[in-house]
């Protein structure tokens, strides 16, 4: 009875191991395979050639890749203040004493678990140049309707306007845990010593959810530095790279143009960038913490 | 009715022994209380005995048979948890119902055993309910009724009133005493409350690091302690333990040397390590008035501190530099902190134990 | 003016916070309304200038039309069987790997806990190409089953951590009691654990539907024939198609929805809980 009560956790355990190993683990690995091999779509089937690191240097040389980036980073930081902001703003409204929070918060949920393709459909039609309600109300306040989609200047603020709509709730959710979690004692203390709430936010609330803070803004930089539905379905990453962040280049490049190796190459670098924002980070929650 | 024997249970985690050579016998019928200070390995025992653990070592013996494969429903014993562990969902008659059922009763039994055993218990009106719909003592009853209501040969019970209130917990625990001489199962049951223990206990057994320092009847434990351990963890407030010498007929009495003469005769007939410890309870220590004949050892000390516990009254009195309580009863109780007053300890009072704290007869 | 009471004061600040909230609760959803209002129009008026939000004619056309097409119904058919397959399987394997991790004390457990946790750190899309290439590789591509198993790297860390919180807040005891009480070892399992675990088990297989009904990057590089395509992916591809016809999209869109409002709204208490149990105790 004792003896195979020894194995028992580890045969509950084995499913799970087993499928992130076959579909996470050993694709990972074989990402780096290809990456210094040259595949692409039409040759996928027949021998690879090693080529070394002819991919990377392809990439690293690529003007597109370095636009990417830069829309990488205008799309990251937008997304990510912009979330984190009026997360915060919306997250501490709900935290007041009010009536009906629990339905609230579920209305605020909802474009959460609506899927991208959906949010990036969604603001596509608002968007829209000809028909769109956001231009029309422009013209109708007397502006002059804007290129949403097609202006290669414009065209990011779109696709993160559209990714803030669709993150932000996240952030809301978590930071409202994170203020759930203060004990209603300490304001009323705060009070009696003389405080106002404004002071009572910024010197007890915000330090008392640091942690929740550092996390949700790891959690929403990784997944905003590799999204893309949202860029891919609005735009297709147009005009031509201008709304193209790296995580969307890697996937044009594999599945647009068909050169796997060099998708493969650029997502390895994708991932590099991944690890070094994340250890920043993991850096600034240690040493306050 | 079966009687349980324990022979050198040993549990280790790891590191760590929780049971180390714990050896028991408790008779047919028996009412044993293991009583022990918190992480004395208690849990651990009555979970190897109820077949939730394996022991890494020792034989269980039930009746005659040794019970050390069995899985704990072929064990036959019942175990009430601290927690009462009811099933939430379930109602409380199904609850009390599940053990007949997994051992397959026909309806008609199981029916009529639950109905016996809720009114035996006072519990008739409940039996609808959910667990989350009764309050702790009705909770408590029903963990008995399941626990019982297939009259099982072992009935373990692991610290069952300690979610009570103090006073149903007084209630509950003669509740269950007489259920127990009622049934007359055999009964091994936990607590860490000296008080529980002896207002239950048909023995005790005293526990510590794992091991077992004395079994006996409470007024066994409580008058002849096996060694300073049980002494102090028996009684309230505790024994006090005072150092001891005997030098040229002369006893030595607390660590700056009190001589006091003349020494008992008997005293020297005792089997006395140089060095030893005296034990002696607060409620044997007494107070000297003026007018008092005492033939027993005088002492002068200093009240230094007055507890009022209600019925009596603990005073604590420093004696050169070491204290001593005493407990007085309530009415006598003209002192005041600061007062010098003289105390007595009669011979036939004092416990002698060696300087490693095992007693001396 | 005199000064104000600290009582209206009060009333200000609240009836301000209200307006901020419904604010932004009704910016939140004009998007989904504007696209539902717009499934309801006919054809002419989804494009008419001045847009209006409340169709003058209410039709059902553009449902019938999604409703008809035989690669959509397809697909609707293909996102429900991955969906529910994936939620089935998923659950499964997580409530064993949490169950072990909850009540089990074994020596790789903390490694195999961080393991799952640490994979859960990779980023899925990093993984598309070498999925793409392994499936390919082994004729695997299109299948509905392919996707069912990759799906489960999206959801398997966070249910595992999610049941695993779950089955900790079951006491051990009564487990142990029902041992005692005469039961096997199965026999807890049916009647006491899994019982007590379908709370857990219910918001587990909310969260692992929703996320397989909505995932799209998967299923469009491992299976876009027209026999595996799933609904999303569809949706997509209405694009090319169809040049983007609003209104059969915008009931294609409010169809996506549904099932994921249904759920939100139906279980909204237990899906927060479980939300705050999965990210945050975990
Ligand atoms: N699963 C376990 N793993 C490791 N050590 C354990 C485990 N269970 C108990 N112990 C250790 O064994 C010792 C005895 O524990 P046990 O639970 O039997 O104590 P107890 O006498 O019941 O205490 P209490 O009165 O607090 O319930 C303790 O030191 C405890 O830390
Ligand atoms: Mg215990």
């Amino acid at each position: 009875m004792h003896s195979i009560a020894r194995y028992e956790p580890y045969l509950y355990l084995l499913p799970a191991i087993s499928i992130l190993c076959v579909f996470l683990l050993f694709p990972f690995a074989w990402n780096i395979y290809i990456s210094t091999h040259g595949v692409s779509i039409t040759t996928i089937l027949k021998e690879w050639e090693f080529v070394w690191l002819d991919n990377f240097i392809q990439v690293l040389n690529d003007p597109n890749f370095h636009t990417s980036i830069k829309i990488s980073i205008i799309f990251v930081g937008g997304s990510v203040a912009f979330q984190f902001l009026i997360g915060l703003v919306i997250a501490s409204l709900l935290n007041q004493n009010i009536k009906g929070k629990q339905i609230l918060i579920a209305l605020i949920m909802i474009p959460w678990i609506t899927s991208g393709l959906i949010a990036a459909f969604s603001f596509k039609f608002i968007f829209d140049n000809s028909f769109g309600i956001i231009n029309y109300m422009l013209e109708y306040l007397g502006f002059s309707s804007i290129a949403w989609l097609s202006d290669p200047k414009i065209v990011v603020w779109s696709i993160i306007i559209a990714n803030v709509w669709y993150g932000t709730p996240f952030t809301i959710l978590f930071l409202t845990a994170g203020l759930l979690s203060i004990n209603p004692s300490i304001y009323e203390s705060a009070k009696v010593d003389g405080a106002s709430k404004i002071k009572s936010f910024f010197y007890l609330t915000l330090p008392m959810i640091r942690s929740f803070i550092i996390i949700d803004i790891i959690l929403i930089t990784i997944w905003s530095i590799n999204f893309f539905e949202i860029p891919l379905i609005m735009t297709g990453g147009n005009p031509l790279f201008a709304s193209t962040p790296a995580s969307l280049y890697m996937y044009r490049q594999a599945f647009e143009f068909g050169l796997l190796s060099k998708g493969s190459a650029s997502g390895i670098i994708l991932l590099s960038i991944n690890i070094v924002v994340a250890f920043i980070y993991i850096i600034a929650l240690k040493r306050r913490g | 009715m079966v009687d349980l024997k324990i022979e050198n249970l040993t549990k280790k985690y790891g590191e760590t022994t929780a049971l180390d050579k714990f050896s028991i016998d408790i008779k047919s019928g028996e009412l044993m209380v293991l009583l022990g200070p918190s992480g004395c390995g208690k849990t651990t025992a009555i979970r190897c005995i109820a077949g939730l653990i394996a022991p890494t070592n020792g034989q269980i013996y039930l009746g005659n048979k040794k019970v050390n494969e069995l899985s704990p429903k072929d064990r036959d014993v019942a175990m009430v948890f601290q927690n009462y562990a009811l099933y939430p969902h379930m109602s409380i008659h199904d609850n009390i119902a599940f053990p007949l059922k997994m051992r397959k009763k026909s309806k008609s039994d199981i029916q009529e055993k639950v109905i016996k055993m809720a009114e035996l218990l006072g519990i008739r009106d409940l039996l609808d309910r959910k667990p989350k719909e009764l309050s702790g003592g009705q909770m408590q009853r029903v963990a008995l009724g399941r626990a019982l209501v297939r009259e099982p040969k072992l009935f373990l019970m692991d610290e069952p009133l300690s979610n009570l209130d103090a006073k149903l917990r007084t209630h509950m625990r003669t509740e269950i005493k007489k259920l127990q001489k009622k049934i007359g199962i055999t009964t091994l049951y936990i607590t860490h409350d000296q008080v529980e223990a002896m207002s239950m206990a048909d023995r005790i057994a005293i526990m510590k690091n794992g091991n077992i320092q004395q079994i006996g009847t409470p007024t066994e434990v409580y008058h002849q302690p096996n060694n300073t351990f049980v002494g102090q963890f028996i009684g309230n407030p505790q024994m006090n333990l005072i150092s001891g010498s005997i030098k040229d007929e002369s006893l030595f009495l607390f660590s700056q040397p009190i001589i006091i003469q003349p020494v008992d005769k008997t005293l020297l007939e005792k089997k006395l390590t140089p060095k030893f410890i005296v034990g002696i309870r607060p409620r044997d220590v007494i107070i000297i008035k003026e007018t008092d004949i005492f033939t027993g050892i005088r002492l002068d000390g200093t009240v230094v501190f007055i507890e009022m516990l209600g019925d009596d009254t603990t005073v604590e009195v420093k004696i050169g530099s070491d204290s001593l309580l005493v407990t007085i009863n309530n009415i006598l109780n003209p002192f005041h902190v600061g007062d010098i007053i003289e105390i007595g300890i009669e011979y036939s009072k004092m416990h002698f134990f060696d300087d490693e704290g095992t007693r001396i007869d | 003016m005199g000064k104000l009471s600290s009582n209206t004061i009060e009333k200000i600040e609240k009836s301000f916070v209200y307006i901020a909230i419904f604010t932004f609760i009704g910016l939140t959803l004009f998007p989904l309304i504007w696209v539902f209002t717009t499934s309801l129009k006919p054809n002419d008026e989804t494009m008419s200038f001045p847009p209006k939000l409340i169709p003058e004619h209410v039709t059902l056309e553009n449902y019938a039309f999604v409703f008809t097409d035989s690669t959509i119904v397809k697909s609707l058919y293909n996102s429900l069987i991955v969906s529910f397959g994936s939620m089935i399987l998923n659950v499964t394997i997580c409530a064993l790997a949490g169950y072990a991790l909850a009540r089990f004390e074994f020596k790789a457990k903390r490694i195999l806990f961080s393991l799952i946790l640490g994979l859960f750190m990779i980023p899925v899309v990093i993984n598309i190409i070498p999925l793409y290439s392994i499936l390919a590789n082994l004729g695997l591509l299109n299948s509905l089953v392919s996707l069912i198993l990759t799906f489960q790297i999206l959801i398997i860390p966070l249910n595992v951590i999610l049941l695993k919180n779950y089955f900790e807040t079951i006491p051990k005891e009564l487990e142990e009691s029902a041992l005692i009480d005469g039961c096997s070892r199965i026999g807890v399992l049916r009647r006491i654990t899994i019982p007590l675990s379908m709370p857990g088990f219910a918001v587990a297989s909310i969260f692992s539907f929703i996320f397989s009904w909505n995932e799209f990057v998967l299923p469009i590089v491992l299976a876009n024939s027209p026999n595996s395509t799933l609904f999303q992916v569809a949706l997509y591809q209405f694009i090319s198609l169809y040049r983007i016809e609003w209104g059969y999209l915008a009931a294609g869109i409010t169809i996506a929805l549904l099932p994921v409002i249904i759920l939100i709204v139906a279980f909204q208490r237990q899906m927060i809980k479980g939300f705050t149990m999965g990210s945050i105790r975990g």
